[in-house]
């Protein structure tokens, strides 16, 4: 007989069947097996994922199963964290479009998986450093909504940060 | 009929603003919480920040309020120029609203000591060229004041790289009685932090003129932070100081030394970073003014407390002896925390099992053991273990499953910690053992 399964449902109703060593790397759906099943899994335990789709769900679940060995270091030294680069399969992994990563990043943040919000919020990150107003507008199709005359007074309020 | 402006202040934009419709997986659409994750990796350089506010006005919400404006850092006078310009001539703007922590980076000096360039050390040259973008010492003090009368939200202020001519104005000093009769009538405020931190290379003797100004605006400040300062002069400010933090300072004891009204609050006193054993005896110091003085921070990784690498328990197992004898000047002291605490290397389970328990020959008291005991008599002992790697010996005589030499400290379990400790002799009501990060590792009270 086959070890049970952690069965992820997504918003649209598809099914993925997982090892629970996977499921566990969101701490959301660990926390659920480890409190509905305090004696372990004895038979599959569904998990409804009401805020993620399919295709997003499918993405999230192939991170948890490439990292299901991984362990990740409990730094809470924020600061050196946030300057280690992405790691290269990650870096590749993000590799898709703006719309998916962010509903990447807002499935990692529901279930709770930090390595893989933190990979995520860097790859954005990355791509808002150095550049000008015009251009974050232009990459992110961000609408500029401040008047000709606003936007002159914040750069006037802002001065005084340049040389920060 | 007239118009009540409730919050409002200069800088809110007038007419509606356009409404952008985006679709939920779009950067815009971001929760704050996520946007704010994002934002922190690009905040160290400024210019990211100030090209983000600018793109839209939900962006600039964010970085105004969480970034830019939250905390301050004025490195220049000139910086601060600007920023007094924009922000607090004529009507205050509502970004003042933000400022939790202020810092001044090398704060003005007054103009006659600003503009005199000393040659050789002994002459004097008065120079009349100033920056044209930068506060004149008046307007720089001027500003200070607009500024604390207006943040409400500040929470922690820091002057750091302060110069030895650095000052606040010496007639708040001479006025200070009438200021302070004026002051009564004031909202009382509280200040959570405030750091003054001397020029490198120098150390400076605290002098009122160095909190005056602070004191004017705030009535108490919870924890004043004192680096690289001589500690000579009576310090007599009408404010009070809940906890003061010597941080390498020195102390420059005079004969007779009038007390300091500005300690008479302090209920904690931290140490940090001693260069001598003369200055322990700021915490008679404090204790002599302060009769609320409960608790009590040695950072043990100090210099003075070793000879070579090895902890003088020859020298100090006596001072602490007094220290924690809950009597006489000492007797309110209840708590005492042990930072950077790498001492129990010093602990060898062999050695303690190997002692004849029953010889006639006094046992020596320059050593660990007998530092825990006289430590332990204190109500409340805290222990933060240094962040190096702390490595010990385990033993199966007491209790552990295997013998190790280098078991990691901070991996014991509870009951680890008992057997651990079980060759000391602790007479606390309360001891706490945490991490160099705070975390608690082993806490036993006899109240439990």
């Amino acid at each position: 007989m086959s070890s049970p399964k952690v069965i992820i449902v997504s918003s649209d109703d598809e099914k993925f069947p997982v090892e629970p060593k996977v499921a566990e790397k969101s701490i959301l759906m660990k926390n659920m097996i480890h409190d509905l099943n305090p004696d372990g899994l004895t038979e599959d335990f569904e998990i409804p994922t009401p805020n993620v789709r399919a295709n997003v769900l499918s993405k999230v679940l192939e991170w948890c199963e490439h990292h299901k060995n991984t362990v990740f270091q409990d730094d809470d030294d924020e600061d050196a964290k946030k300057s280690v680069p992405v790691e290269e399969w990650d870096r590749n992994f993000l590799k898709v479009d703006q719309e998916m990563l962010y509903e990447i990043i807002l499935a990692a943040n529901y279930l709770n998986i930090k390595p893989l919000l933190d990979s995520g919020c860097k790859m954005v990150a990355e791509m808002i450093k150095s550049k000008s107003p015009e251009e974050l507008r232009r990459t992110f199709n961000i609408v500029n909504d401040f008047s000709p005359e606003e936007e002159a007074a914040i750069r006037k309020e802002n001065e005084w940060a340049e040389d920060r | 009929m007239r118009n009540y402006q409730l919050i409002g202040r200069k800088g809110r934009p007038a007419g509606r603003r356009k409404t952008v419709e985006y679709p939920n997986a779009h950067l815009h659409s971001l929760p704050t919480e996520i946007l704010t994750r994002i934002v922190e990796i690009v905040a160290d350089d400024t210019r990211n920040l100030l090209a983000l506010a600018l793109t839209c006005h939900r962006f600039h919400g964010i970085i105004c309020k969480n970034f830019l404006y939250n905390s301050a850092e004025f490195k220049s006078p000139s910086g601060f120029f600007r920023f007094t310009g924009q922000h607090l001539s004529h009507d205050t703007s509502n970004k003042i609203n933000y400022l939790q922590t202020v810092r001044f980076v090398n704060p003005q000096v007054p103009d006659s000591s600003k503009y005199k360039t000393k040659i050789a050390g002994s002459y004097a040259v008065e120079s009349n060229t100033r920056l044209t973008d930068s506060l004149s010492y008046s307007e720089f003090i001027k500003s200070l004041g607009t500024l604390f009368a207006h943040s409400y939200g500040l929470q922690c202020l820091e002057f750091t790289e302060i110069a030895p001519e650095f000052a606040f104005p010496g007639e708040l000093k001479a006025r200070h009685a009438s200021i302070f009769k004026k002051k009564i009538t004031k909202t009382k405020r509280r200040l959570n932090k405030l750091v003054l931190k001397s020029q490198t290379g120098w150390s400076i003797p605290l002098r009122d003129v160095h909190l005056s100004l602070v004191c004017k605006y705030f009535d108490v400040i919870n924890e004043l932070v004192l680096v690289n300062f001589i500690i000579t002069n009576p310090i007599n400010l009408d404010i009070a100081i809940n906890k003061v933090t010597f941080d390498s300072c020195s102390y420059s004891s005079t004969s007779s030394r009038p007390s300091s009204s500005a300690f008479k609050d302090v209920a904690a006193l931290e140490l940090l970073r001693m260069p001598s054993s003369k200055e322990l005896s700021l915490i008679d110091l404090v204790k002599l003014d302060a009769q609320k003085l409960n608790t009590l921070t040695i950072d043990l990784s100090s210099s003075m407390f070793y000879t070579g690498k090895e902890f003088n328990f020859t020298r100090y197992n006596p001072f602490f002896r007094l220290l924690c004898s809950r009597e006489g000047g000492y007797a309110r002291l209840s708590t005492l925390v042990l930072t950077d605490f790498g001492l129990f290397t010093y602990l060898q389970h062999e050695d303690v099992h190997s002692q004849n328990r029953d010889s006639w020959i006094e046992p020596p008291t320059n050593n660990f053991e007998t530092f825990i005991k006289y430590v332990s008599n204190m109500a409340n002992l805290v222990i933060v273990l240094k962040r190096t790697p702390v490595k010990i010996q385990t033993c199966k005589n007491c209790g552990f499953k295997e013998q190790s030499r280098d078991k990691a400290i901070e991996t014991l379990t509870s009951q680890e910690w008992e057997h651990f400790l079980s060759p000391l002799e602790f007479h606390n009501n309360s001891l706490r053992i945490e991490s160099y990060k705070g975390i608690p590792l082993y806490t036993v009270s006899k109240h439990n």
